[in-house]
């Protein structure tokens, strides 16, 4: 780990050297630093008379300046960074290399962002001296600037993670931002999970440091450790994609991690909302039994990643198995015990921030239903999918929209028709027919009977496991390429 | 040269190596060792999976089956004490146009620990081996491409890696730059390395391997020293060059006349054909051209090569 920030990281240096090297940083910083101070000048210049307000209004922007420079600028070197290596097949040369995944990926996020940190650097000695000629506690400056700096180097490692797992990383991130911003920030507000992380821009932002009294209070601890986490499970997966392009990046229990993560920061959130929510959005008229609800279903998102990652290797290794592989190795997990275990962490949501009225052994053990259900049909699906040449996500996506939507569409086709209000839709059986209306009728609506939906959800579940068993076990690609006597073996 | 093979180690053992893509069978199966100083030639038309293998060899490509060991360890993803054994050259190496050829170089051996007082004594000892020496500080990008192959080779080479593989190496360079790296190759040889090099110019192949291997639809066909592989086939035939005094009429009808001669191939005063590997026999057909009065000037019996034995694999192009 040592030797991720050395200066003689190799993929660090080549990065910082394609940026421009010091040449390129001490002309950009310098023109920056003769802008900003020539700016200061000039405001105080035109309206002497209050030097403390225009010094002060300096100071935020200088922290939204910063903002911008780690953020954005740190982000898109990085990830430029990465997609280069990857679209000109360097990343080939450098799997060959004696540098290991921790190290080529330190070097991904520390190399091409010195621009940017020695950018920062300077707005922070500026800012330092703004702040303390406005009256502003410079500890309040440096910690503001800390906390974005634990938040920048997150972005930047989540960015490595996603520029080297897709193509598209800034068209994710713009399409976040897009659904962020539509609807008024309401995906933010029900899915408290994603709002914690960024909450030191949305929710107690790094800008409320500059009010008097302000501290690092439980929302940016809280914050704090979720960057960390996150930053971790990032680094880890790139790490492993670094290595090869058909590594996954979370193994089952890399998978199961991830599940966890996103269960603690959804935990952490719905306990915090009102220190992490977005300052913009009112939220008073929000339930955290909603919230619990969007966020159980994301939980079962998610999990699908340590299921898709212990079915995926399973399947490989019958694979190997089938192809008499004299070196084939233990058997991997099975994925059964993964989607149990996935459900599992999925449960605890529940069972930590449900309201005390809904939480009973039974609606946690109707709960444990759903998601068992849910996970053990993805189990199948994916694994006649690996089996065979289908697309797992389309299978995947089609069967969520199926099971999950599925129903709802019918009634409100059937509702629409009947001109029946929303309550009747909410509280309708054939909505609880699908894990959505299921989990709302046990969390939201209370004493609503789900015999039905869970009914309803099992066979469901138990489908793609007779297919699966109904289907020959052929391999795709077994047909006409079947295994043959060896190659002649020589040995000179 | 020649060491007796038993006392080598063995640098690079494949079993039962298999590539599937999809549902094509890229590499099938294949198994072989080499040893330090054998230079192993990887021939077949394009398809044929040379690079593939060449790739598996160098954990660049994941395994449908089987195992690639390198100097005893087990070449996976992340192995990196086993991967800084191995130097690839692919058909087009990747390199960072914006950096200088000594930059570049300074990168790899920064990447591959070469301490900090040793790396520019290497670099320029592998600048000049690969003739580069004077375009050293001029950026990548202004370098043709037969100098960005050189660079690629200098990257291959500057860590001493004990595996070389390359991967069409010479396509790129030019008449001069051949036979400077045919040098090359021979002298790495020498040194102990285990070479493997793909490639379609089999004369050169001729020149400087120990071993041939000729690939045919991810399956190797034929394995073993350039000897074996270049006199393998019908051991009781080969081919005889026959050159005229002059270009003489009705010789084909003659020669089609004569048992056991085939492949007859005649342009102008030379003729090519198969016959009979028997001194007796080739006396005898000679006696009959003479003393049909066909005017020859030569008559020889051709060293076994291998594009005939190329050929004689009756390999074609795959789809």
């Amino acid at each position: 780990m040592a030797d991720i920030a050395r200066l003689d990281n190799a993929i660090g240096w080549v990065h910082f050297r394609l940026g421009g090297g010091w040449k390129n940083i001490i002309s950009t910083t310098v023109g920056g630093l003769v802008l900003v101070i020539g700016l200061i000048a000039a405001s105080l210049r035109i309206d002497p008379t209050s030097p403390t307000g225009i010094l002060s209004g300096w100071t935020h922007a200088l922290l939204g300046v910063q903002a911008g420079v780690l953020i954005l600028l740190g982000c898109s070197a990085v990830r430029r960074a990465v997609r280069k290596d990857i679209t000109t097949g360097m990343i080939e040369s450098h799997r060959l290399m004696p540098v290991s995944g921790t190290t080529a990926i330190g070097g991904y996020v520390l190399g091409p962002t010195r621009q940017a940190m020695v950018l920062s650097v300077a707005a922070l000695l500026v800012g330092s001296v703004t702040a303390m000629s406005s009256g502003i506690a410079l500890e309040n400056w440096l910690l503001a600037n800390a906390v974005l700096a634990s938040f920048a180097v997150c972005t930047w490692i989540v960015a490595a993670f996603v520029a080297l797992k897709t193509r598209g990383g800034t068209g994710i991130f713009v399409l976040l931002v897009v659904f962020a911003v539509l609807g008024q920030g309401i995906i933010l507000a029900l899915l408290p999970g994603l709002t914690l992380p960024i909450s030191p821009i949305v929710g107690a932002s790094i800008l409320s440091f500059l009010s008097p009294g302000a501290a690092w209070g439980p929302a940016y601890q809280t914050s704090f450790f979720a960057h960390v986490g996150l930053a971790i499970l990032c680094y880890v997966g790139a790490t492993r994609r670094y290595r090869r392009d058909d590594l996954l990046s979370f193994g089952p229990l890399g998978g199961l991690a991830l599940a966890a993560a996103w269960a603690a920061l959804s935990v952490a959130a719905i306990d915090n909302w009102e220190a992490v929510r977005p300052r913009w959005m009112d939220t008073s008229r929000l339930d955290s039994s909603t919230q619990l609800v969007s966020s159980l279903l994301m939980a079962m998102l998610v999990a699908i990643v340590p299921i898709h990652a212990a079915t995926w290797i399973e399947v490989q290794w019958h694979r190997r198995q089938r192809l008499d592989d004299p070196h084939l190795g233990r058997r991997p997990i099975r994925s059964i015990p993964v989607v149990l275990a996935a459900a599992a962490i999925c449960l605890l949501l529940p069972a930590v921030v449900a309201p005390t009225r809904a939480l009973t052994s039974d609606s946690l053990a109707r709960t444990a239903v759903v998601l068992v259900a849910f996970l053990f049909s993805v189990s199948y699906l994916l694994r006649i999918s690996y089996r065979g040449k289908a697309r797992a996500t389309v299978i995947l996506g089609i069967w969520i929209f199926l099971t999950w939507l599925g129903p709802w569409l019918i009634e409100l086709v059937r509702f629409g028709m009947l001109g029946l209000d929303e309550d009747e839709l909410l509280t309708s059986p054939i909505v609880g027919c699908s894990p959505v209306g299921t989990l709302t009728h046990i969390w939201v609506n209370g004493d609503l009977s789900t015999n039905l939906g869970l009914a309803v959800q099992l066979l469901l579940a138990a489908a793609p496991a007779i297919l699966f068993y109904a289907l020959p076990r052929r391999f795709h690609g077994e047909r006409g390429s079947g295994v043959r006597p060896s190659a002649p073996a020589a040995s000179p | 040269m020649e060491q007796d093979s038993s006392c080598r180690e063995v640098l690079v053992a494949l079993e039962r190596v298999r590539v599937h893509f999809g549902p094509l069978v890229a590499v099938r199966n294949v198994s072989f060792e080499l040893r330090g100083g054998d230079l192993l030639g990887l021939v077949g038309p394009n398809g044929a999976g040379k690079t593939t293998l060449l790739r598996a060899v160098a954990g660049l490509q994941p395994l449908a089956c089987g195992r690639v060991q390198v100097m005893g360890g087990t070449v996976a993803p992340g192995a990196i004490n086993v991967l800084r054994h191995i130097g690839f050259t692919p058909d087009t190496p990747v390199v960072y146009e914006e950096l200088t050829a000594r930059d570049f170089l300074r990168f790899i051996a920064t990447a591959y620990g070469i301490p900090t007082e040793d790396f520019r004594e290497r670099i320029d000892f592998w600048l000049e081996q690969v003739w580069l020496r004077e375009k050293a500080d001029q950026r990548i990008r202004a370098l043709s491409r037969g100098m960005r192959q050189r660079i690629g080779i200098a990257r291959t080479l500057l860590p001493n890696p004990p595996v070389i593989l390359l991967d069409e190496p010479a396509a790129g360079l030019d008449p001069a730059g051949r036979v400077q790296f045919r040098q090359l190759l021979c002298s790495l040889r020498d040194q102990g390395k285990a070479i493997i090099i793909s490639s379609h110019i089999l004369a050169d192949l001729n020149e400087y391997c120990t071993h041939i291997a000729i690939m045919a639809r991810g399956s190797i066909v034929q394995f073993g020293t350039v000897a074996e592989v270049a006199g393998a086939g019908d051991g009781q035939r080969c081919r005889y060059t026959i050159v005229l005094a002059r270009p003489t009429a009705g010789v084909a009808d003659l020669l089609s006349k004569v048992a056991g001669v085939n492949a007859v191939e005649i342009d102008r005063d030379r003729i090519t054909l198969e016959f009979s590997r028997q001194r007796e026999d080739a006396a005898a057909l000679l006696a009959e051209l003479v003393a049909q009065q066909v005017p020859v000037a030569s008559f020889t019996a051709n060293a076994p090569d291998l594009e005939e034995a190329y050929l004689r694999t009756g390999i074609r192009q795959v789809d």
